[in-house]
């Protein structure tokens, strides 16, 4: 895989951070503001007071008025934590696909978005049925631009991504922000488990599908013999005419509606990118026009 | 069913051949892909398919080994009896000059051959066709041909011929043809009706429109006024026929006439023109429209006009010869004196009376009288003046030359005060003698032209001059110089015109009225050419000087041919005919060359479907 993240793709995601910024309010957009309240400046609301609470937050110009003791509370502000996760197996990098590339590029375009925001980023791979941590806790641009390198030296040529295997072991983090699963999810293996667990620690989840042009439009006909990149043992053979590829259409459309409607029930998002699709046409067309990012 | 060419199944042999090729070909292509799980679950959304659609995998094969199959067939030709299908047809085509006519448009030649080709065409195959036609002659055109195409391109080759025409050798061809096989189908093709036919069918090409005639013209000469004949004909309608008069080719005068003319009753018709002396041509035209146009119009050419000549006379007292010449008929006569004389040329003969030139003419007949000196090409010589002691003599000779330039001469000899001995070096007959030299002799001189001499003085025995045989030989010798060239100009169709070659011709042309032209031989002494078109020919004969001599000739149609009658005569093929039919044949490939094409489209057909429908 040659260069992803270069300095040209830098300054294209810097670009689109600032588009983003100017269009979009929410997640990316703008500050995290946290439902907790905390010490900010920014006031929230009152409160009775409980003994021990910090008397230099007392509204004395309520105690003046109402001749009982408030409590002003301020919203606390955190960083989140954007976790994102990528299947680094050798379905995502066979061929002429470029599936590999396009999960690199989002994967820097969103890390880069989140550091903007002053979030803390970490990025896995998913290897088989482990997580191996490839940038951990990158906070601020700075630091970004020294780590997110790291990115151009994944190789792709695990097996079978098991992507629940991977990550129900690991450390989630809790409430504290988005989780991000790119993979092609050609696989029968069970993600719906890590996709409960992480709507269990209350983290937010997007899964992004990247699927390369010949696996969303085949164009190949007649007597053939498939191999799978990952495990050689898996074959198909048959003479691939109309009817195959209606079926296959279906079968593409089966995969797809299940990862999206399994996301939505857990409260997550879908996404289904081409592999050759320009970033601003998946950030724009598929996620902001589509209320993934709101 | 048989096989014409039964080694062309062995194209067959292609069809394990082609189901090598499909198997050998019809691998699996292997190819690894980046997962093979959309497609092995897709298997999950496969339709049952119907069992048939089993067999659109190996359509196309089925289509190829189909197409061999139709090649095989179609190269070995196969041919399926048809029994007692076909027939055998014997036609007869009348070719005559009367099937020139033109009834809607078309010749009724024309129309007997449509109506043979049509019947031709609709036989069944395995037919025998047997075609005699009627020109000149009956003459077998093709017989027990099964080919139809080659029955049908010779029959479109035949033409009509400007002839009478005779049915009975035709039908004794067709006899000998029902003799072989009493089935056959005898039709006659012609205009002409017959009272009864026996074993032929007639098939008439005739609609009977107007048709009318002129013919047998005629001129004469009488005290100044010419008076043309012709004899007019209508055929069908009593009819009153507007006629026209052309004079020397209408270049002098145009005369317009009418006559009431009843059918089938000849009415003779005379124009008479006041004040003419002479005539090259007259030409009577019927202008009234009919079926037939070759018969409406007749020409006469003046024979002796054709065969008229210019003399030039080269003498110092003509009077004798002059007056000689104008009683035998010759006219165009041009005198000069021996001084006035030179080199001249454009004259059919030249006579120098007691005169020799300088130089032999080259271009005419030549006449010495009384020569002066040896001239070079004359072929004899001048040994001086002489004085005879006995009376002359006729020759005795029997041979026909002599005999023809002595016809009617009395032989009787004369007495001469003088004459000229003469040596001969050339071939010359002699026909009058003295002192048992030549007197007068004929031959030819080194340029191949006629030369006649009389070897004495004309002045000097008016015995001779004034009897009858000076102007009896003076004819013959005349003849002698001048033959015919064409004895006549009026002919019919199918006659045939005789050109006497004279010496010195280098090439006759003859044209006919359609503009073929004929080169007869000029290396015979009588050129015969046929004249099988109705109506005028120009014959043009150039002389080896370059000049040119031209005739016309009128050829008209046989008067039988111009209105076909019914004929009294019955047509009868002897023998009891029979009805037993030959087996046909089909072997039309064309249902071959259908289904192959089918085949061929469906499998380009397929091919398209495999390729480009499932995008």
């Amino acid at each position: 895989m040659s260069l992803v993240v270069t300095e040209e793709f830098l300054e294209q995601v810097e670009r689109l951070e600032m588009l983003i910024e100017n269009n979009v309010a929410g997640r990316f957009g703008g500050n995290h503001k946290s439902k907790t309240f905390g010490s900010s400046c920014e006031f929230a609301d009152f409160r009775d007071y409980i003994p021990g609470d910090d008397i230099q937050k007392i509204d004395w110009n309520a105690f003046a008025r109402f001749k009982k003791l408030y409590l002003r509370l301020y919203l606390d502000e955190r960083q989140v934590h954007t976790k994102i996760y990528i299947d680094v197996s050798k379905s995502m990098s066979f061929g002429r696909g470029k599936k590999d590339e396009q999960a690199i590029k989002l994967a820097a375009a969103f890390a880069y978005l989140s550091v903007s925001q002053m979030d803390r980023v970490s990025i896995y791979l998913i290897r088989g049925g482990q997580v191996e941590t490839l940038i951990e806790n990158m906070l601020g641009k700075e630091s970004y631009l020294n780590y997110i390198g790291a990115l151009n030296d994944v190789v792709f040529d695990g097996d079978d991504a098991r992507i629940s295997e991977a990550i129900l072991p690991t450390s989630v983090g809790y409430g504290d922000g988005l989780s991000i699963i790119i993979s092609d999810f050609l696989t029968d293996s069970d993600f719906f488990a890590a996709l409960d667990h992480l709507a269990s620690k209350k983290r937010d989840i997007l899964c992004i599908q990247v699927l390369s042009k010949e696996e969303l439009d085949p164009r190949v006909r007649g007597k053939m013999h498939f191999f799978d990149s990952e495990d050689s043992g898996k074959v198909y053979r048959k003479n691939i005419n109309k009817e195959i590829i209606r079926a296959y259409m279906r079968a593409l459309e089966f995969v797809t509606n299940r990862i999206d409607g399994y996301a939505h029930a857990v409260g997550g998002e879908y996404a289904l990118v081409s592999a050759q699709e320009p970033l601003g046409d998946i950030f724009f067309d598929k996620l902001i026009s589509k209320g993934v990012f709101k | 069913m048989s096989l014409t060419y039964p080694l062309g199944l062995l194209v067959l042999a292609a069809i394990p051949l082609l189901i090598l090729i499909y198997i050998i070909k019809n691998k699996y292509t292997e190819k690894t892909v980046s997962s093979t799980y959309l497609w092995t679950l897709s298997e999950q959304f496969i339709k049952k398919r119907m069992p048939i659609s089993r067999i659109v995998g190996i359509l196309s094969l089925i289509l190829q080994i189909l197409a061999i199959i139709v090649i095989a067939f179609s190269i070995s030709h196969p041919s399926f009896v048809l029994p007692r299908a076909a027939r055998e047809y014997c036609f007869i085509l009348d070719g005559s000059a009367s099937m020139t006519a033109e009834e809607g448009g078309t010749t009724r030649f024309e129309a007997g051959k449509d109506r043979i080709a049509s019947m031709i065409e609709d036989s069944t195959k395995g037919s025998l066709y047997s075609l005699i036609y009627i020109g000149k002659s009956a003459e077998t055109v093709y017989r027990g041909y099964s080919d139809k195409d080659r029955a049908l391109r010779l029959l479109d080759d035949l033409e009509v011929e400007y002839c009478s025409s005779t049915v009975t050798d035709a039908l004794g061809i067709a006899q000998q043809i029902f003799d072989e096989n009493p089935s056959v189908d005898a039709y006659l093709v012609t205009d002409k009706k017959y009272a009864q036919a026996e074993n032929i069918r007639v098939i008439n090409v005739s609609s009977g429109g107007d048709n009318f005639a002129v013919s047998n013209v005629g001129y004469a000469l009488v005290d100044g006024k010419l008076n043309v004949t012709c004899d007019l004909m209508t055929y069908e309608n009593a009819t009153a026929l507007d006629l026209e008069l052309y004079l020397d080719g209408a270049t002098t005068a145009t005369l317009k006439g009418q006559a009431e003319v009843k059918p089938l009753v000849s009415l003779p018709y005379t124009f008479v023109i006041e004040g003419r002396t002479e005539l090259k041509s007259a030409r009577v035209v019927v202008k009234n429209k009919d079926i037939q146009p070759l018969d409406n119009e007749a020409i006469i050419y003046n024979v002796d006009y054709e065969n008229s000549s210019r003399t030039l006379l080269v003498s110092d007292h003509p009077f004798y010869i002059q007056a000689g010449l104008i009683s035998t008929g010759n006219s165009q006569i041009d005198v000069v004196e021996t001084k006035d004389y030179t080199d001249r040329t454009g004259y059919d003969l030249y006579i120098f009376d007691s005169y020799t030139p300088a130089e032999l003419p080259k271009d005419g007949a030549v006449w010495f009288f009384d020569p002066r000196s040896s001239l070079a090409g004359t072929n004899f010589n001048f040994q001086g003046d002489t004085y005879p002691s006995k009376m002359s003599e006729y020759s005795k000779s029997t041979a026909h030359s002599v005999q023809d330039l002595l016809a009617g001469v009395s032989k009787k000899g004369f007495t001469l005060s003088k004459y000229v001995k003469c040596g001969l070096s050339g071939k010359f007959t002699s026909l009058l003698t003295i002192d048992s030299n030549p007197l007068i002799f004929a031959g030819l001189n080194a340029y191949g032209n006629r030369e006649v001499v009389f070897a004495f003085d004309v002045h000097d025995s008016a015995t001779f001059t004034l009897s009858a045989d000076y102007s009896t030989l003076l004819a013959n010798l005349l003849k002698y110089s001048f033959p015919l060239i064409i004895d006549g100009t009026s002919y019919y169709c199918g006659e045939t015109l005789a050109i006497n070659v004279l010496p010195g011709t280098d090439s006759i042309v003859v044209k006919s009225p359609t503009g073929k032209e004929h080169y007869p031989d000029t290396n015979v002494d009588v050129s015969e050419y046929e004249l099988d078109e109705a109506g005028s020919y120009t014959v043009t004969i150039t002389m080896k000087d370059k000049s040119v001599r031209t005739f016309n000739v009128y050829a008209s149609i046989p008067e039988d041919e111009r209105a076909p009658a019914v004929s009294e005569k019955m047509l009868l093929i002897r023998g009891t005919a029979q009805n037993n039919m030959r087996n046909g044949i089909y072997d039309d490939l064309l249902i071959f060359f259908i289904v192959l094409a089918v085949v061929v489209i469906a499998d380009y057909g397929v091919y398209l479907y495999e390729q480009y429908q499932l995008r």
